[in-house]
């Protein structure tokens, strides 16, 4: 029952922090902290960008909750929701930074449709560079408009920006 | 202020001039019936089983003091009609604000909008999961509203939420009079085991969710059916969102 419940805990969890990114990034990068997220809308070769921050700072919230509630006292259930918010970096990690943007050189053989259209919506919201006016703020979560018809990666790093 | 008739006055009374204007010939909202009626009578099914399973549980119930004596099953025919009239009365509302006011004020907020009342409905009705009427309100206003928000997508959000605004002043007066502001007793009592007790004037804090499902539910079917049934001939009448 424990386990399931975890389970339960994380897969709610990781589906929030969509919703969180998808939140700040709209309402937040978008909004007052645009000084740092235009990093990320600026076509550079630079390993690091100031957007880097946001990851660091998402973080926090899951490194809190692992070291508090394994060290300092035990709950099964709040691990769990580190665990949530731990899955969802790696999966943005993975999918934003690597896939899409090619921050390392690391592509997948094959590509599911889904996975198509969340790249492509996110290239569309590359599409613009500017504060406002972009769409798709979404990272795992696309709508079915944003399916392209036949999907093709950008050969160099520069074009993913 | 006792009479058995005060809660099918309050429902004619809600119902009758909506009705009365719905022949308008500049907006003529009985031209949209065949989208709204079927999307009020299938919420209408949904609301009235809810109801019953309520009523038998005790959350809510009803003084026959302020009631005709005719029942459907273990429910008023007042409440059955409740169901009928409101949203009658509401989509009505709806459709004639798109229509005298062009400007969708609410759209540029509406994902915020919508945003902090998904968290909002959805932690409530997790916290409060013993409390039937509280968790069940909040979990189908959460679920609903991110159905729309990642589902459905419509462009209709922000009207709704505009009109949702205008239409709380006839819900304070109408659910005030329900819940006891003006009689010695209230038509419609709750069992306060059952909500989370907090209440604006006499109304619990759900009904404002609970009466927004009630609005929202057939606004969504009605559209669906607009957008789904074949177009007829007569272009020029504008949509049900007045766009």
């Amino acid at each position: 029952m424990v386990v399931f419940l975890c389970a339960l805990i994380a897969i709610s969890t990781f589906l929030f922090w969509e919703f969180v990114a998808w939140f700040t990034h709209k309402f937040i990068m978008h909004g007052i902290l645009w000084t740092w997220h235009k990093s990320h809308h600026t076509v550079h070769d630079h390993i690091l960008e100031k957007n880097d921050l946001f990851a660091l700072i998402f973080s926090l919230p899951s490194i809190g909750l692992f070291y508090y509630f394994s060290v300092v006292t035990y709950n099964a259930y709040v691990l769990a929701v580190a665990l949530g918010i731990f899955l969802y970096g790696v999966f943005y990690v993975i999918f934003h930074d690597i896939i899409v943007h090619q921050r390392l050189r690391w592509k997948p053989l094959r590509t599911s449709k889904y996975l198509q259209r969340m790249i492509h919506a996110h290239y569309v919201h590359h599409s613009r560079h500017t504060k406002d006016g972009c769409e798709a703020f979404g990272f795992l979560f696309a709508p079915r408009k944003y399916s392209p018809g036949r999907f093709v990666f950008k050969k160099l790093r520069s074009q993913t920006q | 202020m006792t009479s058995k008739y005060f809660y099918l006055a309050l429902n004619v009374v809600a119902f009758v001039i909506p009705f009365v204007f719905s022949f308008h010939p500049k907006a003529n909202f009985s031209k949209k019936w065949k989208f709204v009626l079927p999307a009020i009578f299938v919420s209408g099914i949904f609301f009235v089983g809810w109801d019953m399973l309520f009523t038998r549980a005790g959350v809510w119930g009803f003084n026959p003091a302020h009631l005709t004596g005719i029942y459907f099953f273990n429910l008023p025919g007042e409440e059955v009609l409740f169901f009928f009239c409101i949203p009658y009365a509401c989509l009505f509302t709806y459709f004639a604000l798109n229509h005298l006011i062009k400007k969708d004020y609410f759209f540029p907020h509406h994902e915020l909008i919508s945003s902090f009342l998904i968290v909002v409905t959805l932690m409530a009705g997790i916290y409060f999961l013993d409390r039937a009427y509280t968790s069940a309100t909040a979990l189908l206003t959460g679920f609903f509203l991110s159905f729309h928000m990642i589902k459905v997508r419509p462009r209709y959000m922000g009207r709704f939420y505009f009109t949702y605004l205008i239409l709380l002043v006839p819900f304070l007066v109408i659910n005030s009079a329900l819940t006891g502001a003006f009689t010695a007793e209230p038509v419609v009592w709750y069992d306060d085991a059952e909500n989370c007790g907090v209440r604006i004037f006499t109304i619990p804090i759900e009904d404002f969710f609970y009466g927004m499902m009630v609005v929202l539910i057939p606004v969504f079917f009605a559209h669906e059916l607009e957008e789904r049934l074949p177009k007829t001939k007569s272009p020029s009448t504008t949509g049900l969102s007045g766009i």
